[in-house]
């Protein structure tokens, strides 16, 4: 809108210069029309000057300070300025020059020597051949005052016009030395005041000299004036003056007059020159300096109009650059440089749309992952992938914990790094580079590893993923071994223990039938063999039946009883058990006060405690004292709190071969023990849903219970509430 | 770019400066040239004659080269002679104009007689003389110039007559027009002169 509007002004105000440019030349060519304007418009176009020279200035520094400041687009629109100014001046200079020399040598070429030699040389043709009729006028009148030189006043007042007609002048006149006239005749009589004379002449003749002269009066054309003096001549003023003025023949005075004209033109427009000059440069130069700083001025606006998209385009780049992405630029006309903005503006949309579009997929991708991540962190089992160098790329939660590393800040480092954290894992980490090396699409392995959480069976399956690198899944089988392990154990059990029990009664009856029937008939030591012998057998067969009941009981355990119970107290009645005992254990208690309640059987606890505190008594060698220590502690862990129980005794420690089949039933290194006592620990503290560890310590051996606060199981959970 | 806008500042006001004393100079200089070349009234007198007031004054026309030159090389010079006449009408009002009267002479060179002209422009009288000096003189001679008639005058008020002599640029040729209007040389005037009449 205020593009336009600021054409508008400039067009209409060239529009005026253009006409007082015109005017003005009008004046100076014709100045009968004009001549009274030509002061104003000359004063109007220098004011008109001098504003679009302040113009100017004002847009030159405008244009300087954003030069300066480097605003967009300020140097191109300089560059163009100066070059539109460059275009405007150079012509313009050069029409200039020209213009000037052409004037100067034409008002020149309008002035000639010969011409002018010639007209004064008519002049003086004139003036001599005039000067030939003034002197002999001048004689005639002298005559006639020396004839008069006696006469009175009177006479001479009286005879004026005969003398005058006898002269033949147009006009006579008597005057006193002062100039005062005495009397006048003259050949019009409409005339009342004679002509006078001036103070000059009258000078002259009050010195006696005579005066001949031409008088150009406007009135009766040219006439010859003689003044002569009358002396000797009587009367209160002295000396008379005689005046005549004589005409000149028609003719001549219209020569005469001619050539005074033309003289006098010629002169006048001699002496103009210079002026005239002066006038036409000063003209000149208004109208080339006027054109000249208009152009220069519109050179801005110009310079300006055509840099305008341009220098929208630079800022629009900077903005798309900075980021600011979908920048919108004011349409600039159909040319190439409107196609270019166009251009830029389908290309600024198409960027932000784009880079929508990558925002858009990147969020879809960043929830992608977390999904994924919730459901890794789910899994129980590991999930570890690696890139084709070797680096981490995901672990979740239960890969750390099944190889009890932590994996805070696993991402990213490689594997064997951070595998080398922690000194249990070097035996996995030679496995799984040897693995990793081959490169074989797929493969499985199944290991063991002693966490902290006891010594566990991991299968680990490997497989290459597409990209190169691997992915390893790590599955905890310790449990489903064990369950194998213990239903088969169970399963023997069952049918060992029903397999003897059932031929033990009828040997015990057969025994006691033996010794029922025989031992009154026999005497003496037959008798007593006989006595011995059944006795043995009841009491072996009743020790062997024990035994089996033992037995079947490890194979079908009783139903839990579950209620929430304190550990530590329970702790502290059973070693109040063995204090009383006569040999001599050495117990030391380490108890959390701020341990949870647990829900727990509390017999099978107490069996648990029982059996650990048996065993490490009885790894206790004799020649020592034995000493047990016993610690409770609270272990946070993701799915909850966990309730440890340590039991360090000071005896030899595990032997190495032991540690993986210590909790199998009939397994002990003790003298005495029926190698049920670990076995049936293991398998209340797996009634819990806890875990059992063994370990040596620098001084014995150490046994670690843990045992989840609460129940991971919802169903168990309501049944202990009700 | 502020700073060197303050940089420059110095220089700006030099050049300022500069400007202000060149104007300053020229003007003073241009001032004492009028003063040498302005016409000067010398004194005169407003007389009552038969009722009519008569003005006699005396003009020294003293013209400067310029003008002089001018007018040797024949161009016609136009003499005014600015008469008012005001009624005084105290001083918290404009004085009432009576009467405003110019009157023009043209003062040209005749070469085939030597002789000055002096025209007066209304009645299309001639005089000649035979210098320039006579001519000016005659010219700057003022005897009897009626001025108004006492009957046209108000009784007890007081009138000021006023005079000013000034060469006339409008009429000179329109070449010579553009360097007059620019020259001090060509702008010859006289101050206004007065003379208070109370009748």
């Amino acid at each position: 809108m205020k593009r336009p509007r600021q054409g508008l002004i400039r067009l209409l105000l060239c529009v005026l210069l253009l006409g007082s440019l015109l005017l003005l030349s009008e004046a100076t060519q014709n100045s009968a029309r004009f001549g009274s304007l030509y002061t104003w418009l000359l004063l109007i176009n220098a004011v008109g000057l001098v504003l679009l020279m302040l113009v100017i200035g004002a847009e030159l520094g405008r244009l300087l300070r954003q030069y300066r400041s480097a605003q967009p687009g300020s140097r191109l629109t300089l560059r163009l300025v100066a070059m539109l100014v460059v275009i405007a001046v150079v012509p313009v200079s050069v029409v200039y020059y020209f213009s000037m020399q052409f004037l100067r040598s034409g008002i020149e070429s309008w002035f000639n020597v010969e011409v002018e030699r010639a007209l004064q040389d008519s002049l003086d043709l004139s003036q001599a051949s005039l000067d030939l009729r003034m002197r002999e006028l001048l004689k005639r009148m002298q005559q006639v005052a020396d004839e008069m030189r006696y006469m009175l006043d009177g006479e001479l007042v009286r005879g004026l016009d005969e003398l005058r007609e006898r002269v033949e002048a147009t006009e006579m006149t008597l005057l006193a030395t002062n100039g005062r006239i005495i009397a006048t005749s003259s050949e019009d009589p409409v005339t009342l005041l004679p002509d006078q004379p001036d103070e000059n002449l009258l000078l002259q003749l009050r010195q006696g000299y005579p005066y001949v002269g031409l008088d150009p009066l406007a009135m009766g054309g040219l006439h010859i004036r003689v003044l002569v003096p009358l002396t000797g001549g009587e009367g209160p003023g002295g000396s008379r003056l005689l005046q005549a003025l004589f005409p000149i023949s028609p003719r001549i005075n219209d020569l005469a007059e001619s050539v005074q004209n033309a003289y006098a033109d010629y002169r006048e427009l001699t002496y103009l020159r210079e002026p005239l000059t002066r006038s036409f440069m000063i003209t000149l130069s208004l109208v080339l300096f006027l054109s000249l700083l208009f152009a220069v001025w519109t050179a801005f606006f110009l310079a300006r109009r055509l840099v305008a998209p341009v220098r929208d385009l630079a800022e629009g780049t900077r903005a798309v650059a900075a980021g600011d992405y979908g920048t919108q630029l004011p349409p600039a006309g159909r040319d190439e440089l409107g196609f270019l903005v166009q251009s830029f503006n389908d290309m600024s949309l198409r960027i932000a749309q784009a880079r929508e579009a990558a925002k858009r997929s990147q969020m879809q991708a960043e929830a992608q992952r977390a999904y994924l991540e919730t459901v890794m962190s789910r899994l129980s089992s590991g999930v570890i992938t690696l890139a084709r160098d070797g680096e981490l790329r995901t672990v979740n939660r239960a890969a750390g914990e099944l190889l009890g590393v932590p994996t805070g800040a696993a991402l990213g480092r490689p594997l064997r790094e951070w595998l080398a954290e922690a000194p249990h894992l070097r035996a996995l980490a030679a496995m799984l580079e040897a693995r990793l090396g081959e490169q074989a699409a797929e493969w499985r392995e199944e290991f063991e590893l002693d966490t902290p959480d006891g010594r566990r069976v991991l299968v680990c399956s490997g497989a290459v993923l597409p990209d190169g690198g691997h992915v390893l899944v790590l599955d905890d089988v310790t449990t489903l071994i064990q369950a194998q392990r213990d239903a088969a154990w169970g399963e023997v059990a069952r049918r060992l223990a029903h397999e003897i029990k059932n031929p033990l009664t009828p040997i015990q009856l057969s025994a006691e039938r033996i010794r029922h029937r025989y031992l009154g008939r026999m005497e003496g030591k037959d008798a007593e063999v006989l006595e011995r012998s059944t006795r043995t057998i009841v009491q072996q067969v009743e020790a062997m039946k024990e035994m089996v009941n033992a037995f079947s009981d490890y194979a079908r355990p009783p139903k839990l009883k579950l209620q929430a119970l304190d550990l530590n107290q329970l702790i502290q009645e059973v070693v109040e058990l063995y204090r009383a005992s006569p040999e001599a254990l050495e117990f030391t208690l380490r108890l959390d006060p701020q341990l949870p309640a647990l829900y727990a059987d509390p017999g099978r606890l107490r069996q648990l405690l029982h059996n650990l505190i048996k065993n490490a008594q009885e790894a206790c060698p004799p020649t020592r004292r034995c000493e047990i220590e016993l610690c409770t502690q609270v272990i946070q862990r993701s799915f909850g709190q966990v309730v440890e129980l340590l039991v360090t005794d000071n005896g030899p420690g595990f032997p190495e071969e032991m540690l993986a089949k210590l909790y199998e039933p009939y397994v002990t290194t003790k003298p005495k023990g029926t190698g049920l006592g670990l076995a049936i620990v293991k398998k209340i503290v797996e009634e819990h849903n806890g875990t059992i560890a063994a370990r040596n310590v620098e001084q014995g051996a150490q046994l670690s219970v843990r045992i989840p606060v609460k129940l991971p199981d919802a169903a168990h959970g309501t049944n202990l509430e009700s | 770019m502020r700073g060197s806008w303050r940089y420059n500042a110095p220089a700006w006001r030099q050049l300022l400066l500069g400007l202000l004393a060149a104007l300053l100079l020229g003007a003073s200089a241009q001032a004492q040239e009028l003063r040498a070349h302005n016409f000067r009234i010398e004194g005169g007198e407003v007389v009552l004659s038969d009722g009519v007031y008569l003005l006699n004054a005396r003009i020294d026309f003293r013209l400067s080269e310029a003008a002089e030159d001018a007018l040797d090389n024949g161009v016609p010079l136009t003499f005014v002679l600015q008469l008012e006449v005001e009624r005084n009408r105290g001083w918290w009002w404009f004085d009432a104009n009576v009467l405003s009267r110019n009157l023009r002479y043209r003062v040209r060179y005749h070469a085939l007689s030597t002789r000055y002209l002096v025209t007066n422009v209304e009645s299309g009288e001639t005089r000649s003389f035979t210098s320039k000096q006579a001519a000016l003189a005659a010219l700057g001679t003022i005897a009897g110039l009626p001025v108004l008639e006492a009957q046209a005058l108000q009784e007890g008020a007081s009138y000021e007559v006023w005079l000013r002599a000034a060469l006339d640029i409008d009429e000179l040729p329109a070449p010579l027009k553009t360097v007059a209007y620019m020259s001090p040389q060509w702008r010859l005037v006289s101050e206004w002169h007065l003379w208070r009449i109370e009748p």
